[in-house]
Parts: C-alpha cells; sequence; structure tokens
C-alpha cells in the first residue's frame, strides 16, 4: 500500500480511536445520572442537584477519555462518595430527624464524618502502586462532587464540612503518593 | 501496548499501528485472496481495533482479539457478497453447514494452534486430550492439576508465536 495511503488509514484509526474513548467515556458515565436521580427523588432540590451533576458528569466523561487511571479511580470515587452522599439524604432529608438547629447540630458533623470515612476508603483502595497519586486525586476529585450532590442539601456549611472531611485524609495521603 | 493504548497512553498508538497492520493485512489477504477486497478489509478491520481499543480486556491476547475482528470483517464481507450473487442469480442458497470462508478461518486458526500444542511436552498434550492416551490410573484432581499446568504453558507458547500484548 501507498506510504500516503497508509498515513491516511493511521489518521482514520487515530480519530476513530477517540471517537471510541469518548463513546465508551458517555456510556460508562451513567452512575452519575442515576445518583442525580435518586438525590432529586428523595427531594433534594433540582437548582441544588443539577449544577453539581453537570459538573460530575463532564469531569467524569473528560477524565475517562484521557485514561490514565481514571478507569480505576472514578468507581472508587463513587463508592466512598456515597457513604456522605446517603448519610445527608437519610439523616437529613427523612422528616423525623430534621427539625431546625438540631438538624443543622446532627446532619453537619454526620457529613463530616461520612467524609472522614470516604477519605479514607478512598486511600485504601487507591494506593497501591507508586503511580497512584494520580489516582488517588482523581477519586478524592470523583468522591466530592458525587458527596457534594448530597451535602448541598445542608447548604454551603454542608459542602465545606464534606470538603473539610475528605481533605484531612487525602490531602497528605496525595502528597506522600505525590513524593514517591 | 494494546493494554497501554487502552489506559489512555497515546505514545503508544504510533508503534502499535505499525506493528498491527502488516499482521491484520498478511490474515486479511490469506483468508479472502483478493488483493483489493483483503486492503478493504484489513482497512476497516484496523479502523474497528482502533475504535474498541479502550474496550480491550487486558487478560486477552491482544493479536488474537485483533484478528477475531479481521476476521469478523473478513466473514462479513464473504457474506455480503454471496447475497449480491444471490440477488443477481435469484437463486437462494440454504448454508446447511459452514461456509467457505468460515471453513477457510477455522483452518488458520486450527494450523496455528498445530503449531503452538507442537511445542508442548507429550505429557501436556496428553493432559489436554490433543494426543496420546492419558494415564487411567491417574485421580480426577492429579488430571486437573496437569490440566491447569498445561494450559498456562500453552498460553505462554501462544504469546510467544504470536505475539503478546
Amino acid at each position: 500500500m501507498d506510504p500516503a495511503d497508509v498515513d491516511a488509514l493511521r489518521e482514520r484509526a487515530r480519530r476513530a480511536y477517540e471517537r471510541g474513548r469518548l463513546r465508551s467515556a458517555v456510556r460508562s458515565s451513567w452512575p452519575v445520572v442515576a445518583l442525580a436521580g435518586v438525590c432529586l427523588f428523595t427531594g433534594v432540590p433540582s437548582q441544588l442537584v443539577l449544577p453539581v451533576a453537570i459538573v460530575h458528569l463532564a469531569v467524569v466523561v473528560a477524565l475517562l477519555q484521557r485514561g490514565h487511571g481514571a478507569t480505576r479511580a472514578i468507581p472508587i470515587g463513587w463508592l466512598a462518595g456515597s457513604l456522605p452522599l446517603l448519610v445527608a439524604l437519610l439523616g437529613c432529608r427523612v422528616p423525623h430527624a430534621c427539625g431546625g438547629p438540631s438538624c443543622m447540630g446532627w446532619c453537619l458533623p454526620a457529613c463530616l464524618a461520612a467524609s472522614l470515612v470516604a477519605g479514607m476508603v478512598v486511600v485504601r483502595r487507591a494506593m497501591r502502586r507508586p503511580e497512584d497519586a494520580r489516582v488517588l486525586g482523581i477519586a478524592t476529585l470523583v468522591a466530592a462532587l458525587t458527596a457534594g450532590m448530597g451535602c448541598m442539601v445542608l447548604g454551603v456549611g454542608g459542602a465545606i464540612a464534606m470538603l473539610f472531611g475528605l481533605a484531612l485524609v487525602t490531602g497528605p495521603a496525595v502528597l506522600v503518593a505525590a513524593r514517591r | 501496548m494494546l493494554r497501554r493504548l487502552a489506559d489512555g497512553e497515546r505514545d503508544a498508538f504510533t508503534p502499535l499501528f505499525d506493528r498491527l497492520w502488516p499482521v491484520v493485512r498478511a490474515f486479511t489477504g490469506r483468508v479472502l485472496g483478493h488483493d483489493a477486497d483483503a486492503d478493504d478489509v484489513a482497512q476497516r478491520a484496523l479502523v474497528s481495533v482502533f475504535a474498541r481499543a479502550s474496550e480491550y480486556d487486558p487478560r486477552r491476547d491482544g493479536v488474537a482479539w485483533a484478528l477475531g475482528i479481521a476476521g469478523w470483517e473478513c466473514r462479513t464481507l464473504r457474506r455480503k457478497t454471496q447475497r449480491r450473487r444471490e440477488v443477481g442469480d435469484a437463486i437462494e442458497i440454504e448454508a446447511s453447514g459452514p461456509s467457505p470462508e468460515d471453513a477457510v478461518i477455522d483452518a488458520e486458526i486450527l494450523r496455528a494452534f498445530d503449531a503452538v500444542a507442537g511445542t508442548l511436552a507429550p505429557d501436556d498434550r496428553a493432559a489436554l486430550g490433543i494426543d496420546g492416551e492419558r494415564d487411567p490410573d491417574l485421580s480426577p484432581a492429579t488430571l486437573r492439576k496437569r490440566r491447569q499446568r498445561a494450559l498456562v504453558r500453552l498460553r505462554h507458547a501462544w504469546s510467544r508465536l504470536h505475539g503478546s500484548r
């Protein structure tokens, strides 16, 4: 085959590869839609869920399309982030649990505690090899976005508590992994 | 290299393409015979391989996976050609067994398998039931272990002879 034709074929194959990655990334990000659906179903206002869900979806698709450990990191983030999400949804949306100041007094610390546990899950499952700083970073970001869809129901304080809890555990781990 | 490309390492694209193109083209040439058809099918197959690269399972042999896709493209072309002939002649041909192109592809795969099986020790071949009699005094557990070890050696021999990931 003519070298010019081989070059043209190489370009076609490269474009097909990138299109295939994007298609695969979009297909694999269905859990974001499912989690947003759960939040909306439990009564979290759409103006709180949808912006975070849209950003979450865009970030996940972009990371999966890029690759480099995202395929391993993202499910870890979803798993870890589901805990503070569930705590925020069940603990703070169930009618009997919430009522005035006592709600904030209970829900915010619960979100923080759940985020600490989420951070430990991320560190435990993501850090297996020296190159895992990237995996750890991606998993933490996705965990924060997942938890954010639920913890936003507590307002900015809820989101900050969640981010603080995650960062407290994963921050040092990311630094240690990056130094290796 | 396929595993690296599946993980998103774009550096692996060009060396993998340069390595796969002659292999796929040679395969379609052997199966189809006709140069123009073999070129077209090989190009379609290669584009399909790269389109699906992100779905590649690292536990599978890379070359065998790519040739599987090429084989499917060859079969698709043969069926299309056959259907065109049927419409032209207004004759409906019912295939009762494997079509000629399936037989050629199966023969290629069997030849490749024979080449690999020939490198195994007689005990391994007997354990896999390829040739030779199995020792009837062997317990089922011993036979199972021998078969597992023989399969591992067969897999390594296949990777050595027909390329690895």
